[in-house]
This record gives structure tokens, C-alpha cells and sequence, in this order.
């Protein structure tokens, strides 16, 4: 099972069997939450009422890897999960993740999480993209 | 990093044993409520369960059910591969307990498919 550091004290592991990331930041978490989208994307909380990503979990990663497959702008280094950020109406940010919330649906005045950014992604993502690059088993993944 | 307390699989009441991934094992590191107990107790007592597609359109077998934690009753999920031969990962979900708590079954039905539901009535 890879697992590598980078900058930030993220660290990345990758389970290729399962297609599945798992990245923290290495902060106490308490709670998680699914993001709102057709993927399985899993944000870790610090606490059950917080707003910032501790960690985050994607099942299916290899749907974003090699950067610019999807959801990544390479001008900015933002991998970006989840569509419709832009009509977010609260935006938490701890420092390189961001979690995109808006109002549900529902009459409860729960916030709905709708999308997810990483920035310096290639960085942060470097051992990643070098794993399915090179691992046998990311052939069979992507 | 420490060991896990996850063994390489698990079998369920009626004998059906599963893998224990990799992925499992490293955020059972992480994520304090992942226990071999809870997760089988979840497979074996669920009370929603929907077909989850991930971003490359692989399909899962998403398992909730309710465990307790911290002196309270919380929705954990925990996700089966197709195959039903691999535990891919678990994880409390505080929005989907509040969701389930309430009868806002809308959570459920926005986020997988074939929902089957055995509701109890004590929640």
C-alpha cells in the first residue's frame, strides 16, 4: 500500500484495487460527510458542525488521473470534484482544500456539501499520478 | 502507522465472508468508529441499502445502519464492492444520520440507486 507525503503535510494513499484515495491533512477528524455528486466522495470534518476538510476520500480517483481528464485547470493547479461549484453559497478553505457548500433542498437549513477543490493539486497528487502511472494494477483500474 | 485492528476479512451472520481492502484498513486507522463489530453489525442489521456509481461508473453496494457511537445513535455507511466479495469503506455519516433521523429519505434517493429500505421504527 503506497503511501507518500508531500507538501502542506497532506498525505496521499492509494488502495489500487479498490480505485480508492484516501488524503488528510493530519488534523483530528471527528465527522464525515458525502459530497453531494454522482461519484463517492467522502469529506473528513473536524468536528460534526464544521465546514473545513480534514481529509477526503475518492472512490474512483483514476476518473481524474492523469491531471486534465477532468475537473482540473492547469492554470491554476485546482483539481476541482463535483459540478456546480459556482452556485455555492458558502466556500470553507483550509488552506489547499476547499469544500463548496449550499442550502439543501430540504426546509432544514442543513448545508449541503456540493463540490470539492485541491489546490497545487499536481503536488499534492505527485505520487499518485506517478503510482498509476507505473503500477500494472492502475492498467486495470483506468 | 499503526496496525489496524481490522482483520483481512469478515463474515457475516449468514457465513458470507468478505475481504477487508487496503483502503479499509488505512482509514480505519483514521476513522475511530470503523470496527470489525460495527461494520458487520451494519451488513447484518441494515436499514437502507442503494447502489452507489463512482466517477468511472463503477457500481458499489452501499450498506447504512445504525451503530453506536459516543453514547449515541449515528448512521454508518459501509461500502461493499459489486462483487460482493470486497469491503471497500465505512465511515459514520453525521448529514445522513440527521437525514434518516427525520425522514428525509430525499438524501438517500438523490445519492443511490434501487433503494431497499427496513425501516425502524425506534429511530
Amino acid at each position: 500500500m503506497p503511501t507518500s507525503k508531500c507538501n502542506m503535510n497532506l498525505t496521499i494513499n492509494y488502495d489500487p484495487k479498490c480505485d480508492a484515495m484516501a488524503l488528510t491533512t493530519g488534523e483530528p477528524r471527528h465527522a464525515s460527510v458525502l459530497l453531494e455528486t454522482q461519484g463517492h466522495t467522502v469529506i473528513d470534518l473536524p468536528a460534526e458542525e464544521s465546514y473545513t476538510a480534514v481529509g477526503l476520500e475518492v472512490i474512483g480517483i483514476s476518473a481524474y488521473i492523469p491531471l486534465g481528464k477532468r475537473g482540473y485547470c492547469e492554470t491554476t493547479d485546482v483539481l476541482t470534484i463535483g459540478d456546480n461549484v459556482a452556485s455555492a453559497t458558502l466556500i470553507a478553505e483550509n488552506e489547499d482544500l476547499i469544500v463548496y457548500w449550499r442550502p439543501d433542498d430540504s426546509d432544514s437549513g442543513d448545508m449541503s456539501p456540493i463540490g470539492l477543490g485541491l489546490r497545487n493539486a499536481s503536488k499534492h497528487l505527485a505520487p499518485l499520478i506517478s503510482n498509476l502511472q507505473h503500477s500494472p494494477d492502475a492498467e486495470k483500474v483506468r | 502507522m499503526s496496525i489496524s485492528s481490522l482483520p483481512e476479512a469478515l463474515e457475516t451472520a449468514d457465513g458470507k465472508r468478505r475481504e477487508v481492502t487496503a483502503h479499509l484498513q488505512f482509514q480505519a486507522l483514521r476513522r475511530q468508529e470503523i470496527t470489525a463489530e460495527r461494520i458487520v453489525s451494519v451488513l447484518d442489521n441494515w436499514v437502507i441499502r442503494g447502489i452507489k456509481t463512482d466517477a468511472n461508473g463503477r457500481q458499489s453496494t452501499a450498506y447504512w445502519g445504525w451503530v453506536l457511537f459516543d453514547g449515541a445513535e449515528r448512521l454508518m455507511l459501509v461500502s461493499v464492492s459489486i462483487d460482493d466479495r470486497r469491503l471497500t469503506t465505512a465511515h459514520l455519516d453525521s448529514r445522513a444520520t440527521r437525514k434518516l433521523a427525520t425522514g428525509d429519505m430525499q438524501f438517500f434517493q438523490s445519492n443511490y440507486a434501487d433503494i431497499e429500505v427496513q425501516y425502524e421504527p425506534d429511530h
